[in-house]
């Protein structure tokens, strides 16, 4: 199989504890890694230019959301083929993305999505499952598609998939709004079973439970301008 | 009554304000154009608002302008929370641009 030119898109805010290693993790595979400083308040990203990332720097904080459209458009403008879409906090595996870029390959598909609940989700909290079972059906009843994991931030996408994903939500909400397009635009999209590593680290960044409501009201009121 | 001259003079003006808006904002010049107006009405003719109040069942016609005040100024922050959101997306656009042209390569590879 032909080696495409394969660019990771890593958002980051304040990540510079961890976002060497997760760098280092992936240079095991080819590929271009561009991280989006989200207005870090640490060296994100000196730290990551240094582990040899590109880099794109904020100049206001905008979101994780904002973070992966500007960072899709900037591998979009340096010819990447395939774009992966990979948290800078260590959570997932270099292997699970090689895995999806070959699947994506070999079945001619627009989008691999990473599925903890196909695959396993180590060490994580009850209510944080819950949280995303409820997102999953939520999902399957405003856009159709029968995903088992609607919020991973493992992606793989062709460059075209790419480029008719625009993003409008800043926040997390873009997590949805992802599924969206990917229904809108009907896309060819497959899950792929990954592993998820929950580490106090990346559990004290994550989401909270009242987050759910402030996404549903950001999709919401997306409709009422522009 | 000195109230009543104070009151119109600044209903006046807000209406005023909105003709001068009409092109910019249609919709909501003409929102304010239609307050200013009743708004005249109204101090004009208080017992007007009073036999409109009863007609809805409200007590006195301040009431009935209060309650109105009320909803008028949660409209008008919906849509003051609408703009902002949609400055907001310039603002990301912008600061998406000025992050793509700041961008920086690795130096030790390529």
């Amino acid at each position: 199989m032909t080696e495409w030119d394969v660019w990771f898109v890593m958002p980051a805010y304040n990540e510079a504890e961890v976002i060497a290693s997760t760098i280092g993790e992936l240079s095991s595979l080819t590929g271009k890694i561009v991280v989006v400083d989200d207005f870090s308040s640490d060296n994100t990203s000196a730290i990551a230019l240094a582990a040899g990332a590109h880099v794109c720097r904020h100049p206001v904080n905008l979101g994780q959301g904002a973070a992966l459209q500007t960072g899709i458009d900037y591998a979009l403008a340096r010819g990447a083929e395939v774009l992966v879409t990979f948290d800078a906090d260590g959570q997932h595996r270099p292997d699970d993305a090689r895995g999806m870029i070959d699947k994506l390959q070999a079945e001619g598909l627009d989008v691999v999505l990473a599925s903890r609940f196909l695959g396993s989700a180590l060490g994580i909290p009850t209510s944080r499952r819950l949280m995303l079972r409820l997102a999953t059906l939520y999902t399957r009843l405003s856009t159709g598609l029968k995903l088992t994991d609607t919020h991973n931030g493992l992606r793989v996408f062709t460059a075209d998939a790419a480029r008719k994903i625009r993003l409008r939500q800043n926040r997390m909400a873009h997590a949805s709004e992802v599924l969206d397009l990917i229904a809108e635009k009907e896309l060819h999209c497959a899950e792929y079973p990954v592993t998820i590593l929950y580490t106090d680290y990346s559990k004290a960044k994550g989401q909270r439970m009242s987050g759910a409501f402030t996404v549903l009201s950001d999709q919401l009121l997306q409709r009422f301008y522009r | 009554m000195i109230i009543q001259f104070a009151l119109i003079a600044a209903l006046l003006a807000m209406g005023m304000y909105s003709l001068s808006q009409r092109k910019r904002s249609p919709s909501v010049a003409l929102g304010m154009g239609a307050i200013s107006l009743l708004g005249v009405v109204v101090v004009v003719a208080p017992d007007l608002a009073t036999r409109i109040a009863h007609f809805f069942g409200v007590g006195r016609g301040a009431d009935l302008i209060f309650y109105c005040f009320i909803v008028f100024t949660l409209l008008a922050i919906f849509n003051i929370h609408l703009r902002l959101r949609a400055e907001k997306e310039q603002l990301t656009e912008l600061a998406r641009a000025i992050a793509l042209i700041t961008a920086k390569r690795p130096e030790n590879i390529q």
